[in-house]
């Protein structure tokens, strides 16, 4: 019950104080870290595929309340992810930051090209542009502040059990 | 709890995602009309709380600071106001364009935030909310009236105000119906104005304001000289008396500022740099 609550109070804490105070802080030239990818991949690689579906679930319902003309389509990228995520649990070479890193970007990279291709409908200038302009610099710099975050969090326990 | 997951069968991931696939799916396909509304419930119950919390928190934090620019603009207008009257005023009982009708410069709304009684001085500590460059003698005010003058300037944020309470403090005043001047000193529990002859016309109820007349100080570096814009309002005549052995009236006034509640207080600084001149 006790790493429960603190891989939940963890997750949460980074994806809503991450997304709303931390992320506009470090931003660089408008780019900020996607913190509640990060958070998905703290939350599957420290609780496995259930936990994972479930919070990436929430965690894009939340999202889409702000975009309502896709409300579902961030619930339903996140919990796919987080499912397939939390399937890589046991599966990674754990203790590298390059891999924690590497996973953080590629899930931004897959999660913005799911995202556009909805969002897009299909058409090239509406799904290339965002990808080159914002989907790769937020996945670079997402992957490099995830590392420090999943190594911040292993520092405090959170993978304990795993290892 | 964490060792769970380890022993959920595959089935119930499975079962977790296809339920959340179809549930995003379902959100999907609803039509736009519907969507917004469910969106705008969804975030009554899961995003609503925080940001009424936060949205609470900075409110919070920023009124103060709200309410000191906005006091100080209402006092800034309200000056202006007063020293617009006076002009027509002074105009009005030939008193001549010379008069300074008032108020000129800005005010920096400060807070208050240390008091100090002593047996020479009453002092308040005050704390700019944008860097100032203040110079001692400088009058402050509060929204109620004159207060008193900078006695000690520590840096660009903070600095000491001697209040006019201080058993050492005098200020030139002017009865604003008639023009007569005089001099408010404190006195014990009370504040009195001297130097008003015993024929002059003084009624209770009558309005003093600053007078606007220099005040000369023999201070270590040498004489210091220091005006204190006409027109503040410092308090209103409570008792006039003409005692038979006296070539002045005894007069006592109610302060219009009050000493204990102010929270936001205003130094008026100059718009033209004529403080302070030594001779």
């Amino acid at each position: 019950m006790r790493e429960f609550l603190r891989t939940t109070a963890l997750w949460v804490a980074v994806a809503f104080i991450g997304d709303t105070a931390v992320g506009p802080a470090i931003a660089i030239r408008g780019v900020s870290p996607d913190f509640s990818m990060i958070a998905l991949v703290l939350l599957a690689l420290a609780a496995g595929p259930l936990p994972a579906t479930l919070g990436g679930f929430v965690l894009g319902l939340v999202q889409d309340i702000s975009n309502p003309g896709l409300l579902g389509l961030n619930a339903l990228c996140k919990s796919s992810l987080g499912s397939g995520l939390g399937r890589l649990r046991g599966h990674l070479v754990y203790g590298l930051p390059v891999v924690d890193g590497l996973v953080v970007l590629l899930a931004v990279l897959l999660h913005d090209i799911v995202f556009l291709l909805f969002q897009s409908r299909l058409s090239d200038d509406a799904f290339l542009m965002p990808l080159v302009t914002q989907t790769l610099p937020v996945a670079v710099y997402s992957g490099i502040i995830g590392m420090i975050v999943i190594r911040l969090a292993n520092m405090l326990g959170v993978f304990a059990r795993e290892e | 709890m964490m060792s769970r997951p380890s022993q959920i069968p595959f089935s119930t991931e499975n079962i977790a995602l296809f339920v959340c696939l179809l549930l995003s799916v379902t959100l999907l396909a609803l039509p736009e009309g519907a969507r917004v509304l469910v969106a705008d419930r969804l975030g009554m119950v899961l995003t609503a709380p925080y940001w009424n919390v936060r949205n609470f928190g900075e409110d919070v934090l920023h009124t103060r600071d709200e309410n000191a620019w906005l006091r100080q603009r209402v006092a800034q207008l309200e000056l202006m106001e007063s020293s617009a009257r006076r002009m027509q005023r002074d105009s009005d009982r030939m008193a001549g364009p010379a008069l300074d009708p008032g108020y000129q410069g800005e005010l920096v709304p400060c807070r208050v935030v240390m008091r100090q009684r002593g047996r020479f001085s009453t002092m308040i500590r005050i704390e700019s909310l944008v860097p100032v460059d203040w110079k001692p003698w400088q009058p402050v005010i509060s929204t109620g009236g004159y207060l008193g003058r900078l006695r000690l300037v520590i840096d660009r944020r903070t600095a000491w105000v001697e209040l006019m309470a201080s058993p050492d403090f005098a200020v030139g005043v002017e009865f604003e119906r008639s023009g007569l001047l005089g001099v408010m000193r404190p006195r014990a529990d009370r504040f009195v104005v001297e130097m008003v002859g015993r024929d002059e016309e003084v009624l209770v109820g009558d309005r003093l304001i600053t007078s606007g007349i220099a005040e000369i100080r023999d201070e270590a570096g040498g004489r210091t000289e220091t005006v204190t814009p006409r027109g503040f309002p410092v308090g209103t005549v409570r008792e006039v008396s003409a005692p038979a052995d006296a070539i002045f009236k005894s007069i006592v006034i109610d302060p219009a500022a009050t000493f204990d509640y102010n929270e936001t207080v205003f130094v008026v600084t100059p718009l033209a740099s004529d403080w302070g001149s030594t001779p």
